[in-house]
């Protein structure tokens, strides 16, 4: 069977306005689609064109060439702009910014206020979605009070409480103390098997693009190269020229076999080291 | 220059309900010309430790000493010497302002009176540092930009005024990996070269382990650890119950170690890719003892 489309981009342009009147292409002719329940991870060099994507994929942007559908919906369909932003929702880099309630629930009840849900299922839906993102025993707290990854959690469960079909994470671990980012990972990875969220990671860590269903690698506005994080990664010098790297086993692995040594392609660690090892005690 | 912490304190919203401790008592002494990496979890107090250096804070109570000059809670740092602190904010829409790229960059050496032309001259140069085309670049907005290419400007900006002593408060977060090591590595050429003091906020905990002679390790507002970066990383768990890690190099050779005899161990120093890798290639080569 095959999975159905959650969103597809037909030929997307789009350009900004820049000085003087001209228009600065930064989309040139973008063909993609992403699968209803995957993990999907973006990577791409500065300026690439990543979170112009994203910001299409919610309607914030809308395109100047080509079509974008969403779940069936065309994101031009002005009728459909907030029921779109509520399937699709969107996670940026600072924490600081995107908390604005006086406690982590009221936060959370922000979007669930303006869509005028009533105060029972409200009641129903913050406890579910700060349940999902483990935060439950903060419902209270002060969102200052919380850790980097506490608040991108609390971020999270404010679009969870929407009942979202998409989450994208614009460099969402990019400010983020290691357990921070690992923390928000996890969450994505559990959301996207357990709750079935489709999951559009932005990121400039390769090692998080590690076990997404697909990877997608944008080159100044074009799309560079889709695959499995596998098939992608393996393209070390490629991937290199475009400014970009690979997660640091490819890298020790690509070192080792340039040099003659035999190892097999491996994304995480535990299989690199047990190949080495074996080549280390056999030498 | 050398800069110290004496019993430095530092109280957000002093007397107001909204009171916040985050740094407390902290003392250490940064020898002139090091490199510090400054790791700790979110919130721990690492901006809040490095805005008291230019005078963006003062301190609550303590006294903080960077080369001559004194700054106490009564006592700011002198205008005229403000320019030998350069900082790049942790948010780089926070300093940016200027209506094109030219004029941000340029702001710095002109407000410190260095001639237009010469101004200019040092924007080239230093926008060049951070991967980025002068004339391609400089009459776009600041504001009209990608999040890379927002934090690179206001990087130059900082380069550009060619400071004395260089803060940098997670200054590669959002950069792509090669606009990170390219400006990492200007970044310390140019701390050789110049002989600067300068203090990196990062929480990528290869980038400390890579540039950084001395590490500091925030947790809760407190200085909770310093050292080499081998004596920091040896401390794994430590670290990781304060929200932090090791490098990715120091993790790989411990899972190593496990599965090799203990007289085969790697050394647990190796925080270095390119060592790592050196080391590996030699032991393969190597014939085999015993
Ligand atoms: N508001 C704007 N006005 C004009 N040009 C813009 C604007 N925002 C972005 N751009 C330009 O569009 C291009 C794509 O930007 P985008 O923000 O999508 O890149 P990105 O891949 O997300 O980069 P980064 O990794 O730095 O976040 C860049 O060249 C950028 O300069
Ligand atoms: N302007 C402010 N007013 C009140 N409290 C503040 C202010 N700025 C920071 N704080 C608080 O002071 C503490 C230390 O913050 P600081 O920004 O120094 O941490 P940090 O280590 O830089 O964190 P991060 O890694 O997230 O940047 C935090 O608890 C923070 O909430
Ligand atoms: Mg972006
Ligand atoms: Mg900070």
């Amino acid at each position: 069977m095959k999975p159905e489309n959650l969103l597809t981009f037909s030929d997307v342009t789009f350009s900004y306005d820049g000085e003087e009147g001209q228009r600065v292409k930064v989309l040139k002719g973008v063909d993609l689609s992403i699968a209803k329940g995957s993990f999907v991870s973006v990577l791409g060099h500065n300026g690439s064109g990543k979170s112009t994507l994203a910001k299409l994929m919610n309607a914030l942007l809308l395109p100047e060439g080509g079509k974008i559908l969403v779940s069936g919906v065309d994101t031009k369909d002005g009728e459909m702009i907030w029921e779109i932003r509520r399937h699709v929702g969107m996670v940026f880099q600072n924490p600081d910014n995107q908390i604005v309630g006086a406690t982590v629930e009221d936060d959370v009840a922000f979007g669930l206020e303006n869509m005028g849900v009533d105060p029972k299922e409200m009641r129903n839906r913050i406890d579910e979605a700060l349940l999902s993102v483990g935060m439950e025993k903060y419902a209270l707290a002060q969102p200052y009070r919380l850790s980097g990854g506490q608040k991108q959690r609390v971020a999270i469960a404010g679009i969870m409480a929407m009942r979202p079909s998409v989450i994208i994470l614009d460099e969402a671990t990019a400010m983020l103390d290691p357990q921070g980012r690992q923390e928000v990972m996890h969450l994505a990875r559990r959301l996207n098997r357990e709750e079935g969220i489709t999951v559009v990671n932005i990121t400039h860590f390769p090692e998080e693009a590690i076990d997404s269903d697909r990877v997608i690698v944008m080159e100044n506005g074009e799309v560079l190269m889709e695959g499995h994080p596998a098939e992608v990664f393996s393209q070390v010098d490629r991937l290199q020229q475009a400014g970009l790297d690979v997660p640091f086993v490819v890298r020790v692995r690509h070192e080792l076999i340039a040099k003659g040594y035999d190892l097999p392609f491996e994304l995480h660690q535990e299989e690199l080291v047990e190949h080495l090892c074996r080549l280390l005690l056999t030498r | 220059m050398q800069i110290t912490f004496d019993q430095v304190s530092h109280m957000y919203g002093k007397g107001t309900p909204f009171e916040r401790l985050a740094l407390q008592n902290i003392s250490l002494t940064i020898p002139s010309g090091a490199f510090v990496g400054i790791i700790g979890q979110t919130g721990s107090g690492k901006s809040t430790l490095i805005q008291h250096l230019n005078g963006l804070l003062t301190p609550t109570s303590g006294k903080i000493t960077i080369g001559d000059v004194v700054i106490t809670p009564s006592q700011r740092i002198p205008h005229a010497r403000r320019k030998d602190i350069g900082l790049v904010f942790q948010y780089p829409e926070h300093q940016l302002f200027e209506e094109t790229v030219a004029k941000d960059v340029c702001f710095g050496p002109l407000n410190f009176e260095l001639p237009p032309n010469m101004a200019e001259a040092r924007a080239r140069e230093a926008l060049e540092i951070v991967g980025l085309d002068y004339e391609t670049m400089k009459d776009r907005s600041p504001f009209q930009l990608s999040g890379g290419q927002m934090r690179r400007v206001a990087i130059a900006g900082v380069l550009a005024m060619q400071p004395k002593v260089l803060v940098l408060d997670e200054p590669t977060a959002g950069l792509d990996p090669a606009g990170r090591k390219a400006i990492l590595e200007g970044i310390h050429r140019i701390h050789r070269e110049q002989k600067l003091t300068t203090l990196l906020v990062t929480h990528s905990m290869e980038e400390a382990a890579r540039y950084a002679d001395l590490m500091l390790v925030m947790a809760g507002g407190e200085l909770v650890m310093q050292g080499r970066p081998e004596e920091v990383f040896q401390q794994a768990e430590l670290l990781r119950t304060l929200s932090l890690d090791v490098p990715e190099t120091v993790s790989f050779i411990s899972r190593i170690n496990q599965s090799l005899p203990d007289k085969e161990s790697l050394p647990t120093t190796l925080y270095r890719e390119e060592e790592l890798i050196a080391h590996l290639l030699e032991r393969l080569s190597a014939p085999k003892e015993c």
